[in-house]
């Protein structure tokens, strides 16, 4: 699960405490609406409907309510972000016979913790073993890696230099970033 | 980079739009990488139209918020008949205030205008009304110079006027008062219309014909304000027209006053913003709780301020301190520096306070 605990955490709690402890509800309409535009997103990403998103963002909304009764959550953002996808995905699966929507395992990955990795990267510390690891990826990871992180290019950057489909760029940044993880740790080792 | 920065929905589109430098789009995307709930709404905002998003996402703000409040009064039922009981005694003394300033005998015009709420008698004939509940929460008293006939009921809650020479309205709680010309009047039910629900206070005796009253509540900008503070709004408003004084309980009613121009949506995102967080509402006063440092909670400043005509928060001043000047200077600063602020519909009531906790 996601481990990187912000200022926002903090305020977080404060809220849910207010809510779970003193049934304060206007706390938890406060936190939830701190993150609706994020639950919108969501929903429409999955939905793929501006008024279906509009109604299941209020819907997860209830199931919040709902489940926060009995619940202890220990980070609201990564509980709501469950809720929410899951909200969806029931959501498409009663929708039988249409499209299936295929999850990449890259999806998923995010939910690993790669805040040291990041710390790395970001400081360029141990820059002999990520030179190596970087040597080691696939030649499109290599380059796309390099591109974002060494010359700190953002996506639209590397699609213009590398020609590449936005999405390729992407998921190219997460599966490299997914190996170096994995060639960094074994060398910790 | 900061990966803490809280990404707004602007944020998002404008990533999409093309608005952000590279620099700014590469750190919204290392915040993705680090955040599948952000890269998720991200995606999700890709084909996603700006204006309809907006539309929706108020849409849903507005589905939220005031269904908490309506529970928050369904639950404390109370707090009606105290928001009906106020609203009833600053009627009176608006229209003893109309009858002393016209001069007139009769009282006509029936609309009514609290601090708050608009009554709306439903026949315009009638010029005075009255009306009292069965819990003491409010006692008002007119004082009159001419005609010291004062009648009293045994409800715990009054609310007497006396007439003065010129008016024929005599609004008293007994029934005893045959002379009271048929102006007189008090409702027997006043219904509080919130939220689609109706909530009747309990029934009062009646004088002259049964009216109802509906009195719609404006709740697009209701805020909880402290009892105390609406007292004093109420008080210093019937005041001025030297008619009233009202002791009430201490609890709290809801009632218009100013809030931030932008929503308190948009409020608080400006603490966020601040490393901050803005808490919601309690029971007895608008609150707003800055908690940017573990070590300084629990330490509260409580903030008197009017609004400019440009929306500015201005003559702030430090209505309860902290006891730590620091603090104190760091929450006018907070609230100077903030959003703007629309003043209440009623100029009467400019004052808002706030309560900062750190």
């Amino acid at each position: 699960m996601l481990t990187n605990l912000s200022a926002h955490t903090t305020n977080d709690n404060f809220l849910l405490q207010d809510y779970q402890q003193n049934n304060n509800q206007q706390s938890l309409a406060t936190l939830y609406l701190q993150y609706s535009h994020l639950v919108y997103g969501v929903c429409n990403k999955y939905l793929q409907n501006a008024e279906k998103s509009k109604d299941a963002t209020m819907e997860i909304y209830e199931e919040v309510v709902a489940k926060l009764k009995t619940h202890k959550v220990e980070n609201f953002k990564s509980w709501l972000y469950v809720v929410a996808k899951n909200y969806c995905l029931m959501q498409l699966r009663k929708q039988k016979g249409k499209t299936t929507v295929e999850f990449a395992a890259t999806e998923f990955m995010q939910f690993e913790n790669f805040e040291h990795l990041d710390s790395v990267l970001q400081k360029e510390k141990s820059l002999t073993q990520l030179e190596k690891c970087i040597e080691e990826l696939n030649k499109e990871q290599k380059q796309i890696i390099k591109l974002f992180y060494l010359q700190q290019k953002c996506y639209n950057q590397i699609v213009e230099e590398t020609k590449l489909d936005w999405n390729k760029v992407r998921s190219t940044v997460q599966n490299g970033r997914r190996n170096l993880k994995i060639c960094m740790e074994k060398n910790e080792q | 980079m900061n990966s803490n920065k809280h990404y707004t929905k602007n944020d998002i589109e404008n990533y999409w739009q093309g608005k952000m430098t590279a620099q700014e789009m590469r750190a919204l995307e290392l915040a993705a990488l680090q955040d599948a709930f952000l890269a998720d709404a991200i995606e999700g905002y890709r084909q996603m139209d700006s204006s309809t998003s907006s539309r929706n996402l108020a849409y849903i703000e507005q589905q939220i918020l005031p269904q908490i409040k309506f529970k928050k009064m369904w639950f404390n039922a109370s707090v009606l008949k105290y928001a009906a009981a106020i609203i009833l005694v600053a009627s009176v003394g608006y229209i003893a205030f109309l009858t002393t300033k016209n001069n007139t005998t009769t009282v006509a015009q029936n609309i009514i205008t609290t601090t708050e709420k608009t009554v709306e008698p439903t026949d315009t004939s009638t010029s005075t009304e009255i009306a009292k509940t069965e819990n003491n929460i409010a006692r008002t008293e007119t004082k009159n110079n001419d005609h010291p006939t004062l009648a009293k009921d045994n409800s715990p809650l009054k609310a007497q006027t006396i007439d003065n020479e010129n008016a024929n309205n005599v609004a008293n709680s007994n029934a005893n008062n045959a002379a009271t010309p048929p102006t007189t009047i008090i409702p027997e039910k006043a219904a509080i219309t919130n939220a689609d629900k109706k909530i009747e206070t309990e029934s009062v005796k009646e004088i002259a014909p049964t009216k109802e009253y509906n009195i719609a509540a404006n709740d697009s900008k209701e805020v909880v304000v402290s009892a105390a503070q609406s007292r004093k709004q109420v008080a210093a408003k019937l005041s001025a027209n030297e008619i009233v004084s009202i002791k009430g309980a201490n609890k709290s009613i809801t009632q218009n006053t100013i809030a931030p121009q932008l929503g308190w949506q948009n409020y608080l995102q400006y603490a966020n913003n601040n490393n901050a967080t803005v808490s919601a509402n309690n029971s007895t006063a608008t609150q707003v709780a800055f908690n940017n440092n573990n070590n300084l909670k629990g330490k509260n400043v409580e903030l008197e301020f009017d609004v400019d005509a440009n929306g500015m928060p201005t003559n702030i001043a430090v209505s309860r301190s902290s006891n730590d000047s620091t603090l104190d200077t760091k929450a006018i600063e907070l609230l100077k520096n903030g959003p703007k602020w629309t003043t209440a519909k009623d100029s009467s009531t400019k004052k808002q306070k706030i309560e900062v906790s750190f």
